[in-house]
C-alpha cells in the first residue's frame, strides 16, 4: 500500500469470469507489463492496485482478481460489494467461458446493479476454430454489451479494456 | 490484555488476533508478525491498534459482514472470509484468511496466513481445473474431427455431382453426335431413356440401378455412329446386308463403351438392347434371365417407344396401341 495511492479516490474493479480464462494474466500484463505461460490458479481473491489518470484525474484502482468460477468455486457476491465496474472475461479458444460470463453477469447485476463493465475475450493471439465468430460479438454488443478482444500474452487491447472501464466509472454517460 | 491460554496457542499459528473496539477500530493481542505489520503498515496509527476504514480493501469489505455478524451476538462459528492474497513486497505474495468470532464475550478477528494449508488446497484446486481444461480440449478435438470428417463427406459429395454433371455432359454430346446422323429417329435415345426409368420406377428398382438405366438407356444406341447413314434413313424393307450392317450397331456400341470405366455393366446393358426373352434377338441370341435385367427393361422401353413413335417407313401406332401390343404379348418373346 503505497502512500501515494492513500490519498486519491479508489475505485474497486472486479475480474470475474470462469477459470482459467486468463483474469490473473490481465492484471499481471496491466499493472506489471508481464506474462506467464504457466498457469496458476488463483485462490480466493487477489489484489492489485494502479494508479489510472483519465482526463488529469489520478484514480486507484483497486482490482479484485476472483478465483474462477466452476462447480467447485463459486461465485461469493460479498465480495462483489462496493465495485465501482467489472471485467467478464472470456477465453476465445473455450466455448463454454461465455456462457459461464453470461451467468456471472446476472448474478453480478443482481448485486450491484447497473454499473459500468466490459466484457474481455482474451485469448485472441490464440488461432483455431471455435464456435465464437464476429457475429457472437455483435449479438453481444446488440445486448448492449461494451465487449473489448484482448490477448495478455501479446499485450493487445489490454490497456484499452482498462482505461475504457475506467472512462465509464469516472465520467458518467461514458 | 489478559495471558489466556487461548492466546498462548495463538501465539506459535501464523495468527493474528485482534479484539473489536467500542470505537471499531482494533486491539492486537500480541505483537503483531512481520508480514502483517508490512501489509497493515498504513492502517496502524501506533503498533498495537489496526483501524481499517478503506472498504475497497478485502479486509475492509469483510469487516462489514463481520460486524453484522458481531452485533448479531452469535458466539458458536467462525465466519470466515474465504482466502485472500496480497502483494507484500514486489515478487511476494502473502495468502491469509480472516474470520470473525464471538470470544467469552469480545469481538474478536482472527487474521491467519496460510503459508502452508493455502498451498496444498492450491494445488488440489489447479490439478482439478487442468484436467477439467484438458478433457474440454479432447472434447473440442473430438468436435473438430467430427467436424472435419463432415466436411470431407461434404467434399465426396460435391465433386461426385462434379463428375456426374460432367459425365452427363459427354453423355448428351454423344447423343446428340449419335442422332444427327439420324434424325428420323432424334429423341429417340432420350424418350427411350425416360421410358426405361419409369418402368425401373414402378418396378421397385432402386435409385441406384435406376440411374444405371438411365445412362445405359441414353447410350443404348451409340453404336450407330457405324451404321452408314443411307441404312439409317432407308424408307422399307432393308436386304440381309443392310439388316446385318444395323444390327451390328449392339456390337458396336459395347466395343465403344467396354473401356470406359463406370460404376455398373453400361456397354454389356447396350450389348444386350436387342435380345429377346426367348432367344431370337441378336447379337448374342441370349434367352431368359441370360439377358440382364436391364437390358430387358431397355428392350421393352425401345420397342414401346418405337410403336408409338412415327417412323419414315410407317407412321405412328400411338402409344395405346403401343402399350396394347406389349401388354398382348406378356410372357411372350418380344420381336421387334
Ligand atoms: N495464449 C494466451 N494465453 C493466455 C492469455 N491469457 C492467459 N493465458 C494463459 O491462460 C492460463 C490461465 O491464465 P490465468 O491468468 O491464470 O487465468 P485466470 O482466469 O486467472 O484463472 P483462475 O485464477 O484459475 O480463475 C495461463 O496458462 C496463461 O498463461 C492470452 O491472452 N493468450
Ligand atoms: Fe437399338
Ligand atoms: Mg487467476
Amino acid at each position: 500500500m503505497s502512500n501515494e495511492s492513500d490519498n486519491l479516490v479508489k475505485k474497486k474493479v472486479c475480474m470475474l469470469g470462469a477459470f482459467a480464462v486468463g483474469k490473473t494474466s490481465l492484471v499481471r500484463r496491466y499493472v506489471e507489463n508481464m506474462f506467464s505461460e504457466k498457469y496458476q490458479t488463483t485462490i480466493g481473491v487477489k489484489i492489485d492496485k494502479k494508479v489510472l489518470e483519465i482526463e488529469g484525474r489520478k484514480t486507484v484502482l483497486v482490482i479484485w482478481d476472483l478465483a474462477g468460477k466452476d462447480d467447485i468455486v463459486d461465485l461469493r457476491t460479498s465480495y462483489l460489494r462496493g465495485a465501482s465496474g467489472y471485467f467478464l472475461v472470456v477465453d476465445k479458444t473455450r466455448t463454454n467461458t461465455l456462457q459461464v460470463a453470461q451467468d456471472v453477469q446476472r448474478a453480478a447485476q443482481e448485486t450491484l446493479g447497473n454499473i459500468p463493465f466490459i466484457a474481455v475475450m482474451n485469448k485472441w493471439d490464440l488461432e483455431g476454430k471455435w464456435d465464437m465468430d464476429e457475429e457472437t460479438i455483435i449479438d453481444l454488443r446488440i445486448k448492449g454489451w461494451d465487449v473489448i478482444k484482448t490477448s495478455a500474452k501479446n499485450n493487445t487491447g489490454v490497456e484499452e479494456a482498462f482505461m475504457a472501464l475506467g472512462r465509464k466509472m469516472i465520467i458518467p454517460g461514458k | 490484555m489478559k495471558n489466556t491460554t487461548l492466546k498462548k496457542i495463538f501465539d506459535v499459528l501464523d495468527t493474528v488476533i485482534l479484539e473489536r473496539q467500542s470505537d471499531g477500530s482494533f486491539d492486537i493481542w500480541k505483537e503483531a508478525p512481520v508480514w502483517f505489520q508490512i501489509l497493515f503498515a498504513s492502517c496502524m496509527p501506533v503498533s498495537s491498534k489496526l483501524a481499517i476504514s478503506d472498504e475497497t480493501s478485502f479486509l475492509g469489505n469483510f469487516l462489514i459482514d463481520a460486524a453484522d455478524y458481531w452485533n448479531s451476538g452469535k458466539d458458536k462459528q467462525v465466519l470466515w472470509s474465504g482466502a485472500w492474497e496480497e502483494i507484500l513486497e514486489p515478487g511476494e505474495n502473502i495468502l491469509m484468511e480472516a474470520g470473525a468470532i464471538c470470544l467469552e464475550g469480545r469481538d474478536i478477528l482472527i487474521i491467519r496466513a496460510l503459508f502452508h494449508t493455502g498451498e496444498a488446497y492450491k494445488e488440489a484446486l489447479q490439478s482439478a481445473r487442468e484436467e477439467i481444461i484438458a478433457s474440454d480440449k479432447l472434447a473440442l478435438l473430438g468436435r473438430e474431427l467430427e467436424e472435419y470428417s463432415d466436411y470431407l463427406e461434404r467434399e465426396v459429395h460435391k465433386r461426385t455431382l462434379q463428375v456426374k454433371k460432367t459425365l452427363e455432359g459427354v453423355i448428351e454430346a454423344i447423343t446428340v453426335i449419335t442422332e444427327m446422323r439420324d434424325p428420323y429417329t432424334a429423341g429417340h435415345q432420350k424418350r427411350v431413356d425416360l421410358l426405361a426409368c419409369a418402368i425401373a420406377r414402378k418396378m421397385g428398382l432402386d435409385n441406384e440401378k435406376i440411374e444405371s438405366l438411365r445412362i445405359a438407356g441414353a447410350l443404348h444406341d451409340i453404336g450407330k455412329i457405324y451404321v452408314p447413314a443411307e441404312i439409317l434413313c432407308k424408307p422399307g424393307k432393308l436386304s440381309d446386308l443392310e439388316k446385318a450392317l444395323l444390327q451390328a450397331h449392339s456390337q458396336a456400341g459395347y466395343d465403344i463403351l467396354k473401356n470406359i470405366e463406370f460404376s455398373w455393366p453400361i456397354a454389356e446393358i447396350v450389348l444386350q438392347h436387342h435380345e429377346n426373352m426367348d432367344g431370337t434377338g441378336y447379337p448374342g441370341g441370349l434367352a431368359g434371365d441370360n439377358i440382364l435385367l436391364k437390358a430387358r427393361i431397355l428392350r421393352v422401353a425401345d420397342v414401346v417407344e418405337s410403336m408409338a413413335s412415327h417412323r419414315l417407313y410407317r407412321p405412328t401406332l400411338g402409344s395405346r396401341n403401343a402399350l396394347e401390343e406389349i401388354e398382348s404379348n406378356r410372357g411372350n418373346p418380344l420381336r421387334c
